[in-house]
Parts: C-alpha cells; sequence; structure tokens
C-alpha cells in the first residue's frame, strides 16, 4: 500500500481508465446472467489479470474482500429463498451464482481502491469532468476525516480514562455518545470556520483552483 | 441501507442513476451562489464528520446497532441541497475505496440517502419548525421527528427498488420488514441527531440557520400540533402500503384458496405491484411471519417509534432551552455567513 | 484615505488621550507610511463579550514586534483584522440571524479602522490587503487543507492569478527555503507538526506578503522544531507581528514588545524594559521570561556559579 505502489500503477495505467474501466467491468458483470459460469470465469482471469499488471497487494486485497463477505452472505442467502420462482431445489446453486458475481465486483472495486490513492482518485474525478464542488468537497473530506477521526478517537480515549470500567446504562451509553459526537461535530464546524479564514487570507475568492488542472502527471 | 452491486437489475440501477443525476444536478445548481462564501469548506467538514461519525455504532437494542446517517443533520445545518451533497460525496468515497455501497447502485443510494434522506428530510423539518413556531426548541423536536420519519422514508424506498429489481418478489413483506428493522434504527437516527444539535445549539446555535428565530407565542399549541402532526405522517406513512390491499382482501382469499402466485414470473410491471405477497409455499414461508401479524408489529412500531421520538425530542429542547446561555465560540469567528 | 494618526510607540501607556509628542511629527514629516496601523479598532464577539476596545497601534516598516497577552486578551482577533476578514463578516448580512435584538450591534458595525501599508482596510480593497499580509495560523491543519504540501502551497499564487506552471515554480521555491523540497508530493497528514508548520510558512510566504502575522509559532513544536522554526521567522525581512506566549523567543527575536489585555494596549515599549517589569507581567497573567531572569542573575552575581557542575 506504500507511495511505490502507487506510483508505479499511476504510470502503468492511467486512472482515468482504471476508473472508467473499473466501472464498465462491474457493469458486465452485473449483467452476466446467473450461472453463466464460462463468462464469469473469463471476466474474473481478465480481473486476475489486472490485479497482477497493477501490483496490488493481495494480502490487504484477501483481509478487505473477507471482511466484506459476511455481508454478501447474507445478501446472497436473503435474494435466494426470498425469491418464490428459485426456491427450493435450486436455491443452493442460485446463492452460489450470486456469491460468485458479486464477489468479482466487489474485488474489481477493492483493487482501485487499493492500487490509488484517496486523492489520486478524487483528481481523476476531477480530469473526468466531475463539478469543482463536489471535488473540492472530496478533498476537504479525504483531508479533515484523517484529522476528525484522530479527534474521535482522543476523546473516546479520554471518556474511557474516566469511566473506570463501569458498566453503564444503555442511556448513559446514548447520552456520552451524543455528547461526543456533538463536541466533535462543534470542533470540525468550528475548524471549518477557521479553514475558510486561511483560505481567504491567501486570496481564494471562491474559484478552487489546482496545480492539477492543467497538468496530466503529478 | 448501503445497497451493493448486484442486487439492483439494470433498469432499476439506470433509472435512479437517472434521477439521482438530476438531482444532484439540481442541488448544484441551487448552490451555485454560495461557492463564494465558506460553504464549500463546511461541506468537506460536515462530509468529514458524517464519514467519522459513521465508524462509531450506537446500541439500538441489544445486539443491533446503527449508525449515524446523518441526512437531516446536514441539511438542517447546511440547507437541503448543500446537505445532499455532502451525502453524495459520503457515499462516494465509501463505494470507490472501501467497496461500501455499490458503484452501480450509487445513483439509488443517493436517491434514497440523498435526495429523500437529506431533501425530503429537510421539506419535512422546515414545515415541522414552521408549525412549532421556530426557535430552539423547534429546531431540536422538528429535526429529530424529521430524522425519524426520513429513515423510514429512505428504507421504504430502498425495499420498493429491491423489490422493483427481483420480479415476483413478495414486495410487501419485504417491505414491512424494511420499515420493522428501520423502525428501530430511525429511532437511533432520531435520538443521536437530537444529541447532536443539542450540543451545537447550546453552544454555537448561530450555526443553524434560523434557529435564532422564535415566534414564542405559538409554542405550546405548536408542541401539540407537532405530536399530533408527526404521528399522523408516521402512520400514514405506515398504513398506506397496508391499506392498499386490505379493502379486496386478496390475500385472504390466496391463502383460503392456495393459489401459487409466485409462477408468475414474467417482468411485466403492473401485476407486480398489485400481486399479493403471500404464497403458500414453505421453503418461500420460512422467513417471514404472516401478513397480518406484520401489519400489527409495523404499525405498532410506527406508534411506539412516533412516541419515543416526539417524548424525548421535547424532553431534550425542555432541557436545550432551560439551560441555553449566551454561545460563546471558542474562535474569535463571526457568526456564519451561510443562509440556506 | 490617509488620515491624521498618533504614533504610540514607547510609551508605556496607551489608554490616556496623550498629546502627539516629538516622535509623532517626525513620522507625519516621513514620506512612507506605517505598516499596520489601527485606530480606535473595536471588535465584539458574537455573544457580545468585548474583544478589541477602542485599540490603537503603529508598527513601521520592517519591525518585528511580539503582541503579548493572556489567553482572551484579543491577541488572535487582532491579528486576523489585519487582512480585514473579521469586519467583512461583522457588516454582512447573516448576523442578523444572531444580533438582531443586539443593542450594541451598531457599535459592532463600526469597527475602527485599519491601514496596510498606508491602505485602508475595507471590503473594495479586501483583496489587495490580503496580498500584502501573510497570517500564519497556531493550527498547521487550519492552513494545510490541500491533498498534497506543494498544491497547498501553490493555492496563493494561483488565486493570485499565476499559471499553474509558474506558481509549480514558486511553490517549489518556497518548499527549498523551508526546507521541505523534498516533502513535496506527500499529503499534510504524513508530516511532522514542526514539518507542518514550517509548509504552512512556505504558503504563506508564496504569496510573497511585506507582513507577517504569526499567531504562536512556537506552540507544540518541540524544542528542535521551535530552533528551525525560529531561525526561519529570523531570516525574513518583512515586518512581523508575532502574537506569542514564549516569552523567551520574544526576547530573542523582537526589539519591541505590546502587551495587550481585555482588548486593550496595557503596554508598548522595548521587549527588554516590558518583560522584565514583574509587576506588570504577573498583573496580565504573564511571568518573566527564564532567559531574562538567568541573564539578571549572571550580570548582577557574577561570583555565584552553581548551577552547572564544574
Amino acid at each position: 500500500m506504500g507511495d511505490e505502489t502507487q506510483i508505479s500503477a499511476e504510470r502503468r495505467l492511467d486512472p482515468r481508465w482504471a476508473l472508467l474501466g473499473c466501472l464498465g467491468f462491474v457493469v458486465a458483470v452485473i449483467l452476466t446472467p446467473l450461472g453463466a459460469w464460462k463468462a464469469l470465469g473469463s471476466e474474473a482471469l481478465l480481473l486476475a489479470f489486472f490485479v497482477g499488471y497493477l501490483g496490488v497487494n493481495l494480502g490487504s486485497l484477501a483481509r478487505r474482500w473477507l471482511g466484506l463477505c459476511p455481508l454478501l452472505v447474507v445478501l446472497a442467502v436473503l435474494l435466494g429463498i426470498s425469491h418464490p420462482a428459485r426456491a427450493g431445489e435450486h436455491a443452493a446453486g442460485f446463492i452460489a451464482a450470486i456469491l460468485a458475481r458479486n464477489g468479482v465486483a466487489l474485488v474489481a472495486v477493492l483493487a482501485l481502491g487499493l492500487v490509488y490513492s484517496a486523492v489520486t482518485l478524487i483528481q481523476t474525478l476531477r480530469r473526468l469532468g466531475c463539478p469543482a464542488l463536489v471535488v473540492s468537497t472530496l478533498h476537504f473530506m479525504n483531508r479533515y476525516s484523517h484529522v476528525l477521526v484522530e479527534e474521535r478517537n482522543r476523546m473516546l480515549i479520554a471518556s474511557r480514562a474516566r469511566s473506570f470500567g463501569r458498566k453503564r446504562s444503555l442511556w448513559a451509553r446514548w447520552s456520552m455518545l451524543g455528547n461526543l459526537l456533538g463536541a466533535l461535530f462543534l470542533r470540525a464546524m468550528e475548524r471549518g470556520e477557521r479553514v475558510h479564514t486561511a483560505m481567504v487570507s491567501r486570496g481564494w475568492d471562491g474559484t478552487i483552483r489546482s496545480l492539477a488542472d492543467s497538468e496530466q502527471t503529478r | 441501507m448501503h445497497l451493493p452491486d448486484g442486487v439492483l437489475s439494470l433498469p432499476v440501477a439506470a433509472v435512479t442513476s437517472v434521477i439521482g443525476a438530476a438531482g444532484f444536478a439540481t442541488g448544484l445548481y441551487h448552490l451555485r451562489d454560495r461557492s463564494r462564501d465558506r460553504t464549500p469548506v463546511l461541506m468537506g467538514m460536515m462530509a468529514a464528520f458524517v464519514f467519522a461519525a459513521q465508524m462509531l455504532n450506537f446500541p439500538v437494542f441489544p445486539g443491533v446497532s446503527g449508525h449515524l446517517m446523518g441526512g437531516v443533520l446536514s441539511a438542517v445545518v447546511l440547507g437541503p441541497w448543500a446537505g445532499a451533497c455532502v451525502i453524495a460525496s459520503v457515499l462516494c468515497v465509501q463505494a470507490l475505496l472501501f467497496a461500501d455501497g455499490g458503484l452501480t447502485a450509487l445513483g439509488a443510494n443517493f436517491v434514497n440517502m440523498g435526495l429523500l434522506g437529506s431533501v425530503v428530510g429537510y421539506a419535512i423539518f422546515a414545515e415541522l419548525r414552521r408549525l412549532l413556531g421556530g426557535g430552539i426548541q423547534g429546531t431540536l423536536v422538528g429535526a429529530m421527528l424529521a430524522a425519524w420519519v426520513a429513515v423510514l422514508i429512505s428504507a421504504g424506498a430502498c425495499a420498493l427498488e429491491l423489490a422493483w429489481s427481483n420480479p415476483g418478489i413478495a414486495w410487501l413483506p419485504l417491505l414491512g420488514w424494511m420499515l420493522l428493522i428501520h423502525a428501530a434504527i430511525g429511532v437511533g437516527e432520531a435520538l443521536i441527531t437530537g444529541l447532536i444539535l443539542r450540543s451545537i445549539l447550546a453552544a454555537r446555535p448561530d450555526l443553524i440557520p434560523g434557529a435564532c428565530h422564535a415566534v414564542p407565542s405559538s409554542n405550546q399549541i405548536g408542541r401539540f400540533a407537532l405530536a399530533g402532526m408527526g404521528l399522523a405522517l408516521a402512520l400514514a406513512l405506515f398504513a398506506a402500503p397496508f391499506a392498499y390491499d386490505a379493502p379486496d382482501g386478496l390475500e385472504t382469499v390466496v391463502e383460503k384458496v392456495g393459489i401459487d402466485y409466485s409462477d408468475a414470473s414474467e417482468p411485466g410491471s403492473e401485476t407486480q405491484e398489485i400481486q399479493p405477497t403471500k404464497a403458500p409455499m414453505p421453503d418461500y414461508q420460512l422467513p417471514i411471519p404472516g401478513l397480518s401479524s406484520m401489519r400489527m408489529a409495523t404499525a405498532a412500531a410506527g406508534v411506539v417509534g412516533t412516541l419515543i421520538v416526539c417524548g424525548v425530542a421535547v424532553l431534550l429542547a425542555r432541557a436545550t432551552a432551560g439551560s441555553h446561555r449566551l454561545p460563546r465560540p471558542s474562535v474569535p469567528i463571526e457568526a456564519g455567513s451561510h443562509g440556506r | 484615505m490617509i488620515g491624521p494618526w498618533r504614533k504610540r510607540t514607547q510609551k508605556t501607556e496607551s489608554q490616556s488621550e496623550a498629546p502627539a509628542s516629538a516622535l509623532d511629527q517626525n513620522s507625519q514629516l516621513t514620506a512612507s507610511p506605517a505598516s499596520i496601523r489601527l485606530h480606535d479598532l473595536c471588535y465584539q464577539y458574537p455573544d457580545g463579550r468585548q474583544a478589541l476596545d477602542h485599540l490603537r497601534l503603529t508598527i513601521q516598516a520592517g519591525e518585528c514586534v511580539a503582541l503579548v497577552g493572556p489567553n482572551g486578551a484579543g491577541k488572535s482577533t487582532l491579528l486576523l483584522h489585519l487582512n480585514g476578514i473579521l469586519p467583512g463578516r461583522t457588516t454582512g448580512g447573516a448576523l442578523h440571524s444572531h444580533g438582531a435584538d443586539d443593542p450594541q450591534a451598531t457599535s459592532r458595525r463600526n469597527p475602527g479602522q485599519v491601514w496596510i501599508e498606508g491602505l485602508q482596510v475595507n471590503t473594495a480593497n479586501g483583496p489587495q490587503v490580503r496580498r500584502m499580509v501573510g497570517l500564519v495560523f497556531q493550527d498547521p491543519d487550519d492552513q494545510l487543507f490541500s491533498p498534497t504540501i506543494l498544491e497547498d502551497v501553490a493555492f496563493g499564487p494561483l488565486n493570485l492569478g499565476l499559471k499553474p506552471a509558474e506558481a509549480r515554480t514558486l511553490a517549489l521555491q518556497c518548499l527549498e527555503r523551508v526546507n521541505l523540497a523534498a516533502e513535496a508530493h506527500r499529503p499534510p497528514q504524513h508530516l511532522s507538526f514542526g514539518a507542518r508548520k514550517r509548509a504552512c510558512l512556505a504558503g504563506v510566504l508564496a504569496c510573497n506578503p511585506s507582513i507577517l502575522a504569526l499567531d504562536e509559532p512556537t506552540a507544540n513544536l518541540d524544542p528542535r522544531g521551535r530552533r528551525r522554526f525560529i531561525e526561519l521567522i529570523r531570516s525574513l525581512s518583512a515586518t512581523k507581528l508575532i502574537a506569542s506566549h514564549d516569552l523567551d523567543m520574544v526576547v530573542e527575536l523582537c526589539p519591541r514588545t505590546i502587551l495587550i489585555d481585555q482588548g486593550q494596549v496595557i503596554a508598548d515599549g522595548p521587549t527588554r524594559a516590558i518583560l522584565a517589569n514583574e509587576p506588570l507581567l504577573s498583573a496580565h497573567g504573564l511571568e518573566v521570561p527564564l532567559s531574562l531572569i538567568l541573564e539578571a542573575r549572571t550580570s548582577s552575581e557574577p561570583a555565584e556559579k552553581p548551577i552547572m557542575p564544574a
């Protein structure tokens, strides 16, 4: 997941093509009829080629994929048994087909997120014509979610340090969580005001400009 | 409630994507004048906050937990369209970087949580607040009830999209189940929204546009009007799909005669919309209880949820208004210049 | 545009309406205007507290002045006024949502006057003023909002109308100056606190301001980071106004100190005179810096050397 993997991946495949390709691939996989194992197999092979070509970290890919698997299984089972036309003896095959199909789509999306950094993907969205307001929101979000998560963790630790391991009632837990999130929210908004001040003091006039606007590579 | 890839059929995904894109474009159009003030920064901060808050689960009841969705919260603070854009950004990051919510379902998720959760949620909030006479109490109670109703609307839309994608699926029990589960989650969402708003209203009411305009005279009557309206809304929402097939009693006929409707797998749309739900197949009946008990449970959940949210909202509002002092900003920065 | 002004340097009391001194007349004669001049500057927080109360001060070009005072004295608010961010907001319409029933709202809308390099700060020439004043915030995370350090440093130049290629070159030069060129493409959150602080300074330097306003430049820095940052500030030629609680740094960097409390100038004069005045400092929540204590000790009692073992 290091910087080098990402830079080499960017050199091998323009993130724009990767993003569009990933979207197209997911649509193709979804369109593959259930039970068309050969088609799905060839799609999986294509995906495997790109995963290898881009040097995706297989360990993290597998870890994330397995992390999302329980959700996938629940979904497949729900869809499988709740569908009257496919109930009965076909249910098992149907569930397996859904699992395989969604599993492949999931690998594609996860690989995209692993091989390109968040910043690269957001800049790619910009180059693909996404509106500037959304791109700036995404940039701010990416930048400050780290800061906010850190602040949140510090507050959680501080509140745990003073609770002395005591079991709390449901309402106490609720109000603790509410107060914590409220404080976090206030900090976020006040930070937003300070960031805006910092931007205005460096000449920001409402237009979002970026070095990447006219450059093809970083 | 993040729909993954492969659950929605392609027509549904396409239609919801088109609706989502149109709604998103409308949102951007409404926001075009606001890019000069600090809205873009606050939108980013709000998105980061929602993202950070969504990692914290709250206990709904033992064994089940939910997390903040934040549609109504961001709409109350930033306005409906900015709120929807915030939700769109959060969904985008979750889909692209964490594969949480599918790429092809992005449009549907945005329709459910952004357009319905934020824009429609805000409309409900604005109406309730007006009825309540505005002010800090009106804002708090209105936002909590709107958050609760918005979760139910989102869940209902989600169920309908699922049903439309899978022709022949029993859409009524699916809707019932979705609403039942989300009644609990919605109460959680309303409580968390209320607790967060309480902190803001106590410390920086200037952050919430309109929170400082109170019409005190109508407060007492307004509170009752609010409770009544909230209840009516929730009941209407819950009763609507059930009231629909109750008069003709089609379902009881099916039960009695035992006609197997389940082989109606041709993808006609009209027929499925009014198709009764319960086909007497053992495998299929397994996870879904009888429709009549379902109806009772859902309606009960609607009433109980509304009452809980109403009660807590009024209590919180009283407490907040009682303890409310002049705000003390910790940074020397002037009150917001964001209208809504 | 330029009204009559009084110069208040070298005086320790500023509240009385003293007549213009000889120094004032001298400065009237010189043609070049003061770098920073505040005249009767008032500001209220949204909750009605008085942050700045008829504050007056003048700083000449090239000076390095420290702004000291207890927490909440109005130091940060004063710095924000230098580029006209706060008055602009005060007159903004959103105030009505909060201050509609505020009897003193009118006094808030008349926030006194600020002149930067002879130019009065108002909404019309805000952009011009912001170009001349570089603000460095206390928390680097507030200032580094861009995805990479390079983008952040280029933010100012891009807003000033430079082409991306030019802005990039300038940004790299500024990063070189603060010794961060190797980190240019890294996201801010991956840098150490000291490095982020220097990146902030680079971002401000890229706008080439003639006045630097620094808010707590050494707060939260480790000793090495603090030393580096002090040397960096020393190497800059701009007029500097530094708000800080780090009085040892003030002794080191600033020949002149202004003590403010409750939005008013309490004392204004040579740093060593003010920071050695123990009754004055303790009355306003400050302490005599250690460096001055040690200095006084070594100079008055040269025989006593038991501090370090020989």
